[in-house]
């Protein structure tokens, strides 16, 4: 005759395999990203920092009251010598005709001519564009390499972050929804 | 001549470290504090390594900010808090105590435990074998029959 205490020893291997097989099922996620930090600027406001022009760019250069006051403001970190920004770029484009969205940027670690080329030849989605010539306003910001691109609402508080270029696919479901749910 | 050059080439190799001279501090007692912190800041592109082993940019940046914090007379807890702040808990290699993280600190202690009374419960458990009851009077005697005989 079993007690129940020992029919339940009997039955725990099993529960903890069940345990760990729903625990790897998790892990095998494709859409997972063991490499993603969480950020924990994440419904915090924008970091209030003051990036100088660009030499030989027509934009202003990053101001903290910038952040806020539009529906939706992109604040966009980039580089003329990033590869994955000029795939990304296009959608940046795209993103400046939606109405109640102003676009920022922060050419981070960059040369001014080659960052005014690359605009020149790419086309400017920015209304201003602030020079991070040592990259203490991308470690402000939080990032860990170009592209990176955050979603501030109209008080200026970051409420989306994305880590690496904006591809057409990433702009359509995964932007997308989110700017309408930030404009509220 | 070869087992100089050897040699030679031995006395002149120095450890590889991501710490360049031109950065450090002029104060070593600072110089030394930086380091410690260093060993304890993660480099966020690297996954697993600390910024004192890290080449990475990000990681050198990393360096020289905290560098000049220590300069400008900041705390080490000032210093942390300004980089968990931008980077999270990630960036410390030693997760914070706090709820979050607290299974992840005492799962060792848990484990101990539970290995603790399951050996405990299987040891209390294990049968007690019981003193064989002593020869009867008849057995004796053919045991004394037996070693006297093989006695002789």
């Amino acid at each position: 005759m079993l007690t129940n205490t020992k029919r339940l020893l009997f039955i725990l291997p099993t529960l903890i395999f069940l345990a760990a097989a729903v625990g790897f099922l998790m892990g095998l996620d494709p859409d997972r990203d063991p490499s993603a930090i969480p950020s924990p600027m994440i419904d915090e406001p924008a970091p209030q920092i003051s990036l100088p022009a660009v030499e030989g760019l027509d934009l202003p250069g990053l101001e903290p009251e910038l952040l806020k006051g539009s529906p939706v403001t992109v604040v966009n970190l980039w580089a003329s010598w990033c590869a994955p920004c000029r795939i990304e770029h296009p959608q940046l484009m795209t993103l400046a005709k939606e109405p109640g969205v102003r676009i920022l940027g922060i050419d981070y670690k960059d040369r001014a001519d080659q960052a005014v080329k690359f605009l020149e030849e790419l086309g400017n989605p920015f209304s201003a564009v602030g020079f991070d010539q040592t990259g203490r306003g991308g470690i402000d910001w939080g990032i860990t390499g170009v592209p990176e691109t955050f979603f501030l609402d109209r008080e200026g508080r970051i409420r989306y972050r994305h880590v690496g270029p904006i591809d057409a696919d990433t702009l359509e479901n995964a932007i997308m929804p989110r700017l309408r749910e930030i404009a509220g | 001549m070869r087992g100089l050059l050897v040699i030679l080439c031995l006395l002149l190799a120095f450890p590889a470290t991501a710490i360049d001279d031109r950065e450090q501090l002029a104060d070593p007692a600072l110089e030394a504090r930086a380091r410690t912190l260093f060993k304890e800041v993660r480099c966020v592109v690297c996954q697993n390594q600390s910024i004192d082993d890290s080449e990475a940019d990000i990681a050198r940046d990393l360096r020289i900010i905290i560098r000049e914090q220590i300069d400008d007379g900041r705390s080490n807890k000032e210093i942390l808090s300004f980089l968990t702040a931008r980077y999270g808990d990630y960036v410390l290699l030693e997760p914070p105590f706090r709820m979050s993280t607290l299974l992840l600190w005492i799962s060792p202690l848990l484990l101990l435990l539970a290995g603790g009374g399951l050996a405990w419960m299987a040891l209390r458990r294990r049968p007690q074998i019981a003193a064989p009851a002593p020869l009867s009077a008849e057995e004796q005697a053919r045991l004394d029959a037996l070693m006297g005989r093989d006695r002789q």
